[in-house]
């Protein structure tokens, strides 16, 4: 009689085919992955001096600017 | 007497080794990735090609309903779908891989792990491809949309991207870096992401509305958690670089990540509003659609914030004026996107060619604008060779913004008025075909320029790899703007 007033684990997975199931059994995954990768982030620092990383960027780039390179003469144009 | 000028911050991450041995490492990572960079790469520009070619044909059946009609490998229903997923997975997938193979090494500080791996994955995608496209073609299909290549043939991409996964995976792993630029992190995501939802959509255990919500699940997560986060890596790397500044606020790039890891997943099944699902299923999706405003607001203010003051270096840098535009183009279209999602909105452009014009605006203004500014960046630094004309980059970038605007333009107005004839019960439906007529041919003309700017960007493309053009010392780009060079010093 409870389950007809208040769903219980019993009756709600009495409505759900298996594959909905799966998929819901797939998001929780999916969930608990990306909550753990943000938690592991936050203990390793990531969060906390994420200034410095924003430089990863600058690599020992090649010498030549290529493409991108502004004209001779320009090249301190904003 | 004049103040000495600030010293410049200079460009270095903190725990970056000397520039000797830094020197020695971005060239291993760079010779580690060229073999399969470059066959992802030339094998994205011949879909490219090839995919706009055939939406073009797609395309111009709405004025000539009777044309190539005479085999069923070519009427409008098989185009349709062959030209989606080759630009969806032939293009851009491929392309946006190869600029992830690219990018990694470079970032974590490590060369890529196995490249053989990624090269087997670059074949065996095309093969996927080639055989899922064929089976379309010849009338094998799942009959859903994005998953249209059969599920047997699926297994192939499966094993390439598990191949690809392993092998950038193990290179994040062995990093010499402490920390995840923000690229890398919306790569990984990426690679993680994309085998879950690819995996699950294509299993053959799903049936009427339920397989529609999975479908729909599948269709905007490909989207949003694949093609999304690899041309936003690529945003994130090309500007910062180009201008030779770091990112205006790294910590809001870092929120930007993150809230579209927590918000964009719910999103598809905004639509099947007006759908036979659960209320609260689609309540959920377009809260969730809205709430997507957040990590786009992120991303585009911090965008914006880092090129304030240095838009003249749009002038000078192809990578930076493809980036930039794909980059504004992103925000619009991921608020139109977000506004689409409500219920009074969609209740009039659902079933119209609005969506159509969204579609195209974000594969082709966002993702392919900032795939091609990316391999503009990327391909002289793989074949060692400059671009060989600033005039065909010129006129790759104006047919293609022109051709993405004309095209968007005119599906959205059209598919607005279209909507609002479906809606009006006193008027007859052919109504709402017919006044879509005009809206049709200008989709048509915007599909040309496109065409026009792929086939220009793949010719040119290929005078690169081939080292074909003169030897340069300078950029093929600051051919016309170079002439009137100011040497002296201005008081």
């Amino acid at each position: 009689m409870a389950c007809l007033r208040v769903p219980c684990a019993a009756s709600i997975l009495a409505a759900m085919s298996p594959a909905a199931i799966y998929v819901i059994a797939i998001c929780f995954a999916g969930g608990l992955v990306a909550c753990g990768a943000f938690v592991w982030a936050a203990l390793r620092g990531e969060f906390s001096d994420a200034a410095e990383a924003a430089f990863l960027v600058f690599d020992a780039d090649d010498a030549l600017a290529r493409t991108d390179r502004a004209p001779p003469g320009r090249e301190g144009e904003p | 007497m004049s103040a000495a000028p600030a010293p410049a911050v200079p460009l270095v991450y903190a725990d970056s080794p000397p520039p000797d041995v830094a020197l020695k490492e971005r060239v291993a990572a760079d010779e580690s990735t060229r073999k399969p960079v470059l066959l992802f790469f030339h094998s994205a520009v011949a879909w490219l090609v090839i995919g706009s070619l055939l939406g073009l044909v797609a395309s111009l059946k709405f004025q000539f309903p009777d044309w190539l009609t005479g085999s069923a490998a070519l009427t409008f229903g098989r185009l349709r779908a062959v030209h989606l997923n080759i630009v969806a997975y032939g293009w851009a997938g491929m392309a946006l891989i190869g600029l992830a193979v690219w990018m990694i090494p470079r970032l974590v500080r490590a060369p890529l792990y196995r490249p053989g791996l990624a090269t087997a994955a670059a074949w065996g995608w095309n093969l996927w491809l080639v055989l899922g496209l064929g089976g379309v073609l010849a009338g094998w299909t799942d009959g859903l949309e994005w998953l249209e290549i059969p599920y047997p043939i699926d297994a192939i991409v499966v094993v390439s991207g598990g191949l690809m996964a392993v092998s950038v995976l193990v290179t994040v792993a062995r990093r010499s870096t402490r920390h995840f630029y923000v690229s890398v992190w919306y790569v990984l995501a990426a690679m993680v992401w994309f085998p879950i939802i690819f995996a699950t959509a294509n299993l053959p255990i799903f049936g009427g509305v339920e397989q529609a919500a999975v479908n729909w699940w599948y269709g905007h997560n490909a989207l949003g958690l694949f093609i999304t986060p690899l041309g936003l890596a690529a945003a994130y790397y090309i500007i910062p670089k180009v201008l030779g500044r770091p990112i205006q606020s790294y910590s809001l790039s870092l929120v930007g990540f993150w809230a579209l890891a927590f918000f964009y997943s719910l999103n598809g099944i905004h639509h099947l509003i007006g759908g036979p699902l659960p209320t609260w299923l689609i309540t959920t999706s377009i809260t969730a659609s809205v709430m997507m405003v957040i990590p786009v607001a992120a991303t585009g203010v911090n965008f914006h914030t880092t090129m304030v003051g240095r838009f003249r270096a749009l002038k000078y840098s192809p990578s930076l004026r493809f980036v930039v535009a794909g980059s504004m183009i992103y925000t619009a279209v991921s608020l139109q996107g977000s506004v689409e999602a409500l219920r009074g909105f969609n209740r009039v452009v659902h079933f119209t060619h609005y969506t159509v014009g969204h579609a195209h605006l974000g594969v082709y203004g966002f993702a392919s604008l900032v795939l091609f500014g990316a391999l503009y960046f990327i391909v002289p630094r793989l074949v060692d060779w400059e671009w060989p004309s600033g005039r065909l980059i010129r006129w790759h970038f104006w047919l293609a913004l022109a051709g993405v605007l004309i095209y968007v333009v005119s599906l959205t107005a059209g598919g607005w008025l279209q909507g609002g004839a479906m809606l009006d019960g006193a008027r007859p439906f052919i109504d709402s075909v017919n006044l879509t007529k005009p809206f049709l041919i200008a989709r048509s003309v915007g599909g040309s320029l496109m065409l026009g700017a792929n086939a220009i960007f793949a010719y040119h493309y290929w005078l690169a790899v081939r080292r074909r053009g003169p030897a340069r010392t300078q950029p093929a780009w600051s051919d016309r703007m170079s002439r009137p060079v100011i040497t002296g010093v201005l008081a």
